[in-house]
């Protein structure tokens, strides 16, 4: 029944303490050849924070969350996340130390379906190896089907009950970017990155996916850092934005204080 | 049952089927969740505590702004008991007309489904003073509201009652009985008659003896699966919901969501299924154009059947007998083509698939019946609680809307006007007598429909009696 929903176990269940995430980024500094992508950037997400992270096309919005990810190996600078360094760790391992993010170019098994998708992004808490599963003995199927119940939550809470059998590569780029997040959040990340969450989307998606992200933050407590382009949404619903412009961070503070930011202005307007 | 209200029906029908079968089907986190009917009973009977325990009084109004899901019935249900009236309300209206139904009401506690109707009720909480408390069902989202006062969950309210019952065990069985058959059960809006809306009380035994008439009319079982599908603000879910399928002992499914309808509906495999005109159109269409868009030879062996079958209904109508021969052809034609056509659209197992509202174009309902559902017309209004008329087995006219059901008696007045007296006729309309007095005049109800009786009393509607 509906009445006895609405408390996800992949949220309800964690323990706040060890869902803690603190990300500290210090005089980071990321080079492409001759091209300077990243300079000197000083930035921390405190635990529980929805920060949004805007800039002009080329800023470095991505490139930070890269080097976050394990993707970019910068060339000065430090990266903590709970007072452990990452700045040196391989794409696969943020993952297993809870930092879960989605993609700008979708990075979904498009041929699988998204219960698929999910499950497979419950791999890392799996708690049997190969043997055991081509064994598919009793305790395997029961810690199957308990990670399946929590992707169900999952997928009820993300209210993608009807796509749930269908192959990614049959969806609007709007049902794919909730998928997207689907398979972030499946990890049951301590701090979740988005990369332009919003884009592709319906403005009836878009809707959605603002209840979605205010109650990730405002009920479950989930640490969100946020690159986007929608002004309107950011503005909104951001507790904090960070603004790049040319791979150096020009601003940062409330929303209300950095619309009315000149160089903030300058960077999306040009010189007036 | 008349002489039963219907959470009577209900607790009657918990202690007959028990926890063995089942009441209730909804499918949630892929998997269809049983609820028998011993716990669709307790469930009923916390709801109902649990508004005791918020100080409902009997005659208040309560309304229900929800999906179609089981605490729809154990709102709808638990409102009785508590001797209270309910008022289902479209989750789709706009705010205004919510607003100003539930003060025309004075409705003192409402159900929502969600956050959605949760913010519009809140955000015209100042015109609506009369509101003592919101009950809402889910709860994503709305811990964002904190403590506010108004405001309680449905699980919330199932533990005050819990509580309650605990606290006074004979509380339940003393409402429940105080309650009277001919107490008013649900207000529901229509705009049928007259065109301008107004709210239809409907009491018990206007669903019991709605409810009785059809289950002694049509084959309609114990353990029967009924698929939920439209609204249940409209009086077709109504009758169904809280009528046929309680006093039936039906199943009632849930489907999942709006969108997953169509792949609920093949895995459950209703018995009956209740649609609009329009359901059946549409699904006629998919059916044709899939047939079109089909290799030759699933055409060809399309054609075939349905022209071995329109052979034979025109032999049987000329009470020719059919050629052997014709008949093999047919019977095997429905085996390899028919059967596996309609488990494609989960239809297999209906034993009966009616339609009403409006009419429905007489071929649609020919393509159906040649391809072996027993589809059927209904007629009737939220003023005669449903279905008065319904095309009875082997009696299916098409064009007309069959005879009356048992009980219900109907004439035509000189304009040709459908009239209609039967116990299911409504109490009045709420707060206006002077139309009530024009509609319903000597136990006979004005339908403003226009219509004829051939020689065998099929009822057919020729439109609104103003337009004829």
């Amino acid at each position: 029944m509906k009445a006895f929903r609405g408390n996800p176990g992949l949220f309800a269940s964690a323990d706040p303490q060890k869902r803690q995430a603190h990300l500290e980024v210090k005089d980071l500094t990321l080079k492409f050849g001759g091209i300077t992508a990243l300079s000197k950037i000083d930035m921390a997400v405190q635990s529980g924070e929805l920060i949004s992270l805007i800039g002009p096309n080329g800023a470095g919005k991505t490139s930070l969350l890269n080097c976050i990810s394990g993707h970019y190996k910068p060339e000065r600078g430090k990266i903590t996340f709970n007072g452990e360094e990452i700045t040196r760790l391989l794409p696969h391992q943020p993952a297993a130390i809870g930092i879960g993010r989605t993609y700008q170019t979708l990075e979904l098994f498009e041929e699988m379906t998204v219960l698929s998708n999910l499950m497979l992004a419950r791999h890392i808490h799996l708690e049997y190896n190969v043997a055991e599963a081509f064994l598919f003995s009793k305790g395997v199927k029961a810690k199957e089907a308990c990670q399946r119940q929590l992707v169900e939550e999952l997928i009820d809470f993300l209210g993608m009950q009807a796509i749930r059998k269908e192959p990614v590569a049959n969806l609007p780029m709007g049902m794919r970017r909730r998928v997207d997040l689907g398979r972030a959040l499946a990890l049951n990340p301590k701090l979740l990155i988005l990369d332009e969450p919003f884009t592709g989307m319906t403005l009836e998606e878009k809707d959605d996916m603002v209840r979605v992200l205010l109650e990730l933050n405002e009920t479950w407590h989930q640490t969100i850092l946020w690159v986007e382009h929608d002004m309107s949404v950011v503005m909104n619903i951001a507790k904090r934005v960070i603004v790049f412009d040319f791979g150096i961070k020009i601003a940062e503070g409330f929303p209300d204080f950095i619309q009315k930011h000149p160089q903030v202005i300058k960077a999306y307007l040009g010189e007036t | 049952m008349g002489q039963y209200t219907l959470p009577q029906i209900l607790y009657k029908q918990a202690e007959r089927l028990g926890s063995g079968k089942i009441a209730i089907r909804e499918k949630a986190y892929g998997i269809w969740q049983p609820i028998n009917w011993e716990a669709y009973c307790r469930y009923t009977k916390h709801t109902a505590l649990g508004l005791m325990a918020l100080g409902i009084e009997r005659g208040e109004t309560v309304g229900l702004i929800l999906d179609n899901g089981p605490e729809w019935l154990f709102g709808e249900l638990g409102t009785h008991t508590a001797g209270a009236v309910a008022l289902p309300l479209s989750t789709a209206a706009p705010a205004e007309r919510l607003v100003s139904e539930l003060n025309f009401c004075r409705a003192a506690y409402v159900f929502a489904q969600n956050r959605m109707q949760v913010d519009r009720l809140l955000a015209h909480r100042q015109e609506l003073p009369h509101i003592k408390q919101i009950i809402y069902v889910d709860p994503t989202g709305l811990k964002l509201y904190g403590d506010n006062p108004q405001l309680i969950a449905f699980k919330q309210l199932l533990e005050l009652g819990e509580d309650l019952d605990d606290e006074q065990p004979d509380l339940f069985i003393k409402e429940l009985w105080d309650g009277k058959p001919e107490d008013m059960a649900v207000m529901l809006r229509t705009s049928g008659i007259t065109g301008a809306p107004k709210l239809v009380m409907l009491s018990h035994t206007n669903f019991t003896n709605a409810a009785c008439s059809w289950v002694a009319t049509e084959p309609v079982g114990i353990q029967d699966n009924w698929l939920s599908i439209s609204p249940m603000a409209w009086i077709i879910e109504q009758v169904w919901g809280v009528g046929i399928a309680l006093c039936g002992g039906l199943t009632t499914n849930f489907p999942e969501k709006p969108e997953t309808l169509l792949e609920d509906f093949i895995d459950v495999g209703p018995a009956f299924v209740t649609g609009s005109a329009d359901f059946w159109e549409s699904l006629a269409s998919q059916i044709i154009t899939a047939m079109a868009g089909a290799g030759k030879w699933h055409r060809v062996l399309f054609d075939m059947t349905l022209d071995a079958v329109k052979q034979i209904a025109t032999l049987e109508s000329e009470e020719k007998p059919a050629p052997l021969q014709l008949k093999l052809k047919s019977e095997l034609l429905k085996r390899f083509v028919s059967r596996p056509l309609l488990h494609g659209i989960g239809c297999t197992r209906i034993r009966a698939a009616y339609t009403g509202g409006h009419s429905i174009n007489p071929d649609v309902m020919q393509l159906f019946r040649h391809l072996g559902l027993n589809m059927k017309q209904c007629y009737g209004l939220t003023e005669t609680c449903g279905m008065i008329h319904v095309h009875r087995d082997g009696e299916v006219k098409l064009g007309t809307v069959g005879r009356p059901l048992p009980g219900a008696e109907i004439k035509l007045d000189t304009n040709r006007e459908i009239l209609i007296k039967s116990q299911s006729n409504f109490m009045g309309y709420y707060q206006d007598p002077d139309l009530t007095s024009r509609v319903l005049v000597d136990g006979w109800l004005h339908t403003g429909d226009a219509g004829y009786l051939d020689e065998e009393g099929h009822l057919g509607i020729i439109g609104r009696e103003s337009e004829s």
